[in-house]
């Protein structure tokens, strides 16, 4: 492991190592983006408004008018798609990042003061994880009801704990380091310590993770709406799309095939371009 | 290393009781009231009163969650509100399905993602590194229900090759083991890869290389042997998280399993039984990592585990 | 080394005897959940070692809490199999149905419709050999109203007597009179004309007083205690797997068509369907495959295997004059002609159906077909929200359950568009199914859409239910407030006159619904089955539930 502050400007150089070398991890960033866009500017790549019912022209194949077809209550798959990602995509990003943050704090704080507050924090994380995860979140979804925002905050509460756990023990490695105790002889305060030289050695790790934590809450997501608690009208989800679509799979087939392969293709995306980045970032981390 | 093991046992325990708690309190503050799911349409006031009061449901949470421990000190999980036997041996009848489907699940996960660890580590940055993480990653990245029923509908409905759902034959198992199993197969493969990587770097390898053995020699002879161990290692955790990662398939699949039960419980607030199939997963996720750990330290000693 | 694989082993042992621990303490003392009639071991094969290849193989969605029909308010199928009513109700071609003698041979009513005189078939035995005799009724009415689990009471609480017996100041049911092992008679408090029709119901099975009273709460739930009179007898539970009826070949009323049935659990429709054209299960209820409906009407092996009947029940969107702006009949009378309601019989059923314009279904004795037709009116609408004060609309909320099947989830979805057409902006509010059921109980949803389908075949069955007492009316999110058509509805329970008493109901059902727009009907449906081709004789229970009678039904190989 690195042991300067320097941590970023290395990271740079790594990716463009990356990129040289792993032609699928940068071909995977690319897809991303795209999806990305498509998602941002679903407005403008729509042509149809994706709640526009049309109960005469119902499960409609794929055809120039409907380029994925219509769904059972007539509605335009392509752009409820391009919703959808909007939907999954935040699912995928937003409580990833409140979850890694929750995690880092925590893990930086147990990892850097030890003793009683390590072991709260520990413990906390070890009941977290001994939960089988799909069914927190459930416990969770059904405590607080269904809905995009309760979803956020049942990947919080079932997230924070891996981040916390790898962060701390990257915590507990640094801070015995010479260079830390360098830093500690001087006076340097305890926050800046841990903010300013023991996180940034953290992040490439901290990449990764969140790299391939996007795609397993995207899935996580699709999980809760197959039972029925994950997104809710009017609001869809790729998820929820599939699990929806589902019952038409011998007769219209598209209509849970293309959301389950957009699913796919994103997920799988993220978990080649975390992989490509963990080559170079940090290549011995191992799986929790 | 006894005292460890007793060590890691006894801080087990918090873990359990706090998970039991949490549950507990979660649980409590849900609005909802198992009576009025049990009754459906034609629940009565005066009916949910007399059921609500006789569940005990009026005690403080605390009294109740005190009298749940107690209780289940002395084997008693209490009566599942749905369906009415007691949870102990609700959890003892499904557990053996699971089990099948979760061992099953690891072996398929171990066939997909060793040999692929193994040939993207030695290929690495290749096309056929990309092909076999590819293909072990694609398990990982589709929502487990499609794929279960992409499955169904291809070797069971279309070519009829395999029973649609059920646990009578062994038959029956292989779907959805290919499902779960393939879904857990690239953690397998990554950790894989990534160890045979870090091995290939080490110095004994190198001078393995340098006294001129064929590269796959050194491969085979060396790297394999420590690059796996931790792979097996992985076995006990594996079955664990695979217990816990079989809600899904065994609804689609009709396996009458501790997953089923869960969601059971969870969707009629089905407290005793909820509390009995969580414990109970806890328990072999909790017991799954301990046994990894000693595994892991016992069978390379050069390993010792952190804090 | 050695030190290390010793302790291994102890470690193994450790974790072994962790996870078996919650197990076996448990299991010991109940003798499993696959419950059998059949010995222990053979319970492992969960149908008991009985070899079930002839026998009738269909499927449900889910495990039941309990067949004890005492116990259950939406499970018969096995109930209905296992045990007898006093009386049947039986089906006609033209769709109308009529009672007729079960287990009660006949019976007298008295001039003033208070007193039943039944009379018992004589030489009825349940499966274990019991004779039936008049005071296993007793004790079926008497379980109805005093058994703590029991969600059936209201079916007898209009014998005289009850609400003593309920609340403990009565030790016996006084309007019951034991005149002899097969005759018997039952006063009640009051006229009440639907009680036969009630008697009718899966819910009324007679169980043994025996039996039934040592099995305590085994009853229902162990095979081997749930002892019945019927045309099977329960041979095995495996929970959430399967359940094996065998034919009761002695059965007083002769043996059934079939040598038994194997109801797979199976939680997943689409794989039901599998199953089905695999030829693992031979019935598919295509009200759980409703989107399926067309491909097996349009295909050529199976249009021919279709068996339908009329699902007597009415889809309906309550609106809750407790909130505003639905206390104004305005508002809901735009609403009702705001909804295109065939659109969605079409879109959803295929149009297998008809449009309902009341409370009283098609195929209930009652029904009324000649009244007005809500028309689907969107300016008619806008004009009447306009007079009531809200030309621009207003938000609505409508509520559904995080397990509403697809069809409540697809209704809301539509019924959204369509309010959005006339300005009002809905929004559909998930809540998971214990909070709707608690809220909607506590009558504080403002709109929902459901279906109910008769219990038995009395417009009593429908209405009172809705609007019989301000409670009820409560109850079902609806509000509503005139007291004194409340007070009719009651009050018509008690008319003797048979067609009074339908007069009477098919006015309030007008004033409540086409006056007083309380709710919104929606149709009655046609409800199909796709049968493999080897089953004969399936007919569609008279109500068109999922719950059937399979006595009649033959096998051919």
């Amino acid at each position: 492991m690195e042991q300067n502050n320097n941590g970023l400007s290395l990271m740079k150089e790594k990716i463009g190592l990356m990129m040289r070398q792993n032609k699928m991890a940068v071909f995977s960033a690319l897809v991303i983006l795209i999806i990305v866009i498509m998602a941002i500017f679903a407005p403008v790549f729509a042509p149809y408004d994706q709640t526009k019912q049309d109960l005469v022209n119902r499960l409609i194949s794929p055809s120039f008018q409907h380029i994925l077809g219509t769904d059972d209550l007539g509605r335009d798959i392509f752009s409820r798609m391009l919703y959808g990602a909007r939907v999954s995509l935040s699912i995928g990003l937003f409580p990833t990042i409140a979850s890694m943050l929750i995690g880092t704090v925590l893990g930086l704080i147990a990892g850097y003061y030890g003793k009683k507050i390590d072991f709260v924090i520990m413990r906390l994380a070890d009941i977290t994880l001994a939960f089988p995860s799909l069914l927190l979140a459930m416990v969770v979804m059904y405590t607080l009801g269904a809905g995009i925002i309760n979803i956020f905050l049942a990947i919080v509460i079932v997230g924070w704990a891996q981040t916390a756990r790898v962060v701390r023990s990257q915590t507990l490695a640094l801070k015995e380091s010479e260079y830390v105790e360098a830093a500690r002889s001087i006076g340097v305060s305890n926050l800046k310590i841990m903010f300013r030289h023991i996180l940034p050695n953290c992040i490439p790790s901290l990449i990764v993770l969140f790299t391939l934590n996007i795609p397993a809450n995207i899935l996580q997501e699709s999980s809760l709406s197959f039972l029925g608690i994950g997104a809710q009208p009017p609001f869809t989800s790729w998820g929820l799309m599939v699990s929806d679509g589902k019952q038409y799979i011998f007769t219209d087939p598209w209509i849970a095939i293309a959301p389950g392969v957009a699913i796919l293709v994103i997920a799988l995306a993220f978990n080649f371009l975390g992989d490509g980045l963990r080559d170079i970032l940090d290549p011995y981390m191992k799986e929790q | 290393m006894a005292k460890k093991v007793l060590k890691r046992i006894l801080v087990s325990i918090p873990v359990l009781i706090g998970v039991m708690l949490i549950l507990f309190l979660m649980l409590n503050v849900l609005p909802g009231d198992p009576v009025s799911v049990m009754m459906k349409e034609h629940a009565k006031p005066e009916v949910i009163e007399r059921m609500t009061e006789e569940m005990g449901l009026n005690d403080p949470v605390m009294v109740r969650f005190f009298r749940y421990l107690w209780n289940a000190l002395h084997g008693d999980f209490g009566t599942s509100y749905k369906l009415n036997r007691p949870v102990g041996a609700l959890i003892a009848n499904a557990f053996p399905n699971t089990l099948k489907l979760a061992i099953a699940a690891a072996i398929v996960a171990w066939v997909i993602g060793i040999p692929a660890g193994i040939i993207s580590a030695i290929k690495q940055n290749t096309i056929i590194d990309r092909l076999f993480m590819g293909v072990s990653l694609v398990g990982v990245s589709m929502p487990v229900f499609w794929a279960a029923l992409l499955f169904q509908y291809c070797f069971a409905y279309k070519w009829k090759l395999l029973p649609v759902s059920g646990v009578e034959t062994w038959q029956s198992f292989i779907l959805p083991a290919v499902v779960l199993g393939w879904s857990s197969a690239g953690t397998i493969s990554r950790l894989t890869r990534c160890n045979l990587l870090e091995i290939l770097q080490e110095d004994f390898i190198r001078t393995a290389r340098a006294k001129g053995l064929r590269e796959s020699a050194v491969i085979v002879g060396h790297a394999f042997k420590n690059a796996l161990l931790p792979v097996v290692t992985m076995m006990a955790i594996q079955v664990a998280s695979l217990l816990s990662g079989a809600v899904i398939t065994e609804s689609i699949f009709s396996i009458p399993g501790i997953g089923r039960l869960a969601v059971d419980a969870i969707s009629s607030r089905d407290m005793p039984l909820l509390q009995g199939t969580v414990l109970f997963t806890t328990i072999l996720i909790i017991a799954g990592n301990l046994l990894a750990d000693v595994l892991y330290s016992l069978i390379d000693p050069r390993i010792r585990t952190e804090g | 080394m050695k030190k290390r694989i010793g302790l291994l082993l102890a470690l193994t042992l450790t974790a072994g005897m962790l996870l078996s621990g919650c197990g076996n303490s448990s299991a010991e003392k109940e003798d499993g959940i696959t419950t059998d009639a059949a010995t222990d071991t053979e319970a492992a094969e969960g149908a008991g070692g009985l070899d079930t290849g002839s026998f009738l193989k269909i499927v449900e969605l889910a495990n039941p809490n309990t067949v004890d029909p005492e116990c259950t308010t939406d499970y018969y199928l096995v109930s209905m199999n296992i045990f007898n009513r006093l009386v049947e109700v039986k089906a006609n071609d033209d769709g109308t149905s009529e009672i007729v003698p079960s287990l009660a041979d006949s019976w007298k009513i008295s001039e003033d419709g208070l007193t039943y005189t039944f009379k018992l078939h004589e030489g009825v035995k349940y499966t274990n050999g019991a004779d039936l005799t008049s005071d296993d009724v007793l004790y079926t009415f008497t379980r109805l109203l005093t058994y703590s689990n029991s969600l059936n009471g209201d079916i007898v609480d209009q014998i005289k007597g009850s609400d003593e017996l309920k609340d403990g100041t009565a030790a016996a049911l006084e309007g019951f009179t034991v005149i002899d092992d097969y005759n018997f008679s039952v006063t009640l408090k009051e006229p009440y004309a639907a009680f036969l029709a009630c008697l009718s119901t899966p819910g009324c099975s007679i169980l043994d007083r025996e039996t039934t009273d040592e099995a305590g709460s085994d009853f229902g739930i162990d095979p081997a205690k749930t002892i019945g009179t019927g045309y099977f007898k329960f041979e095995s539970w495996t929970v959430n797997s399967e359940m094996v009826l065998e034919a009761n070949k002695d059965c007083w009323a002769g043996a059934p068509g079939c040598d038994g049935i194997v109801i797979k659990i199976v939680p997943d429709e689409d794989t039901q369907r599998m199953m089905f054209e695999n030829g693992e299960i031979d019935i598919l209820n295509l009200e759980y495959a409703k989107s399926q409906a067309d491909y097996f009407l349009e295909s050529d092996t199976y249009k021919d295997q279709i068996v339908s009947g009329n699902r007597v029940g009415v889809y309906y969107i309550a609106m809750n004059q407790s909130f505003e702006p639905l206390n104004d009949v305005k508002v809901r009378k735009a609403i009702q002609m705001a909804i295109d309601r065939q659109s969605i019989l079409d879109a959803l059923f295929g149009g297998r159906g008809t449009l309902e314009n009341g409370i009283l279904p098609n195929g209930l004795i009652g029904y009324n077909k000649d009244l007005p037709a809500i028309n689907y009116d969107v300016e008619g609408a806008k004009e009447l929200l306009t007079e009531a004060g809200y030309p621009d609309g207003f938000d609505l909320e409508i509520s559904q359950s995080s397990e509403a099947n697809s069809t409540t989830e697809n209704v809301n979805q539509i019924v959204q568009a369509m309010l959005g057409e006339i300005g009002i902006n809905v929004t559909i509010n998930v809540l998971d199914d214990a909070t709707y059921l608690d809220m909607r109980n506590a009558g504080e949803l403002a709109m929902y859409n459901s279906s109910w389908s008769a219990d038995f075949n009395d417009p009593d069955n429908f209405i009172y239910t809705f609007f019989g007492t301000v409670e009820n009316t409560n109850r079902r999110c609806l509000g509503y407030t005139d007291t004194d058509i409340i007070d009719r509805v009651a009050a018509a329970r008690a008319i003797v006159n048979e067609a009074d008493r339908i007069a009477e109901y098919q006015e309030l059902e007008k004033i409540i619904i086409q006056d007083d727009a309380s709710w919104v009907p929606l149709f009655s449906v046609k409800h199909l089955f796709v049968v493999n081709p080897r089953v004969k004789n399936f007919t569609v229970s008279w109500n068109g539930w999922s719950d059937n009678y399979y006595q009649n039904v033959t096998i051919e190989e």
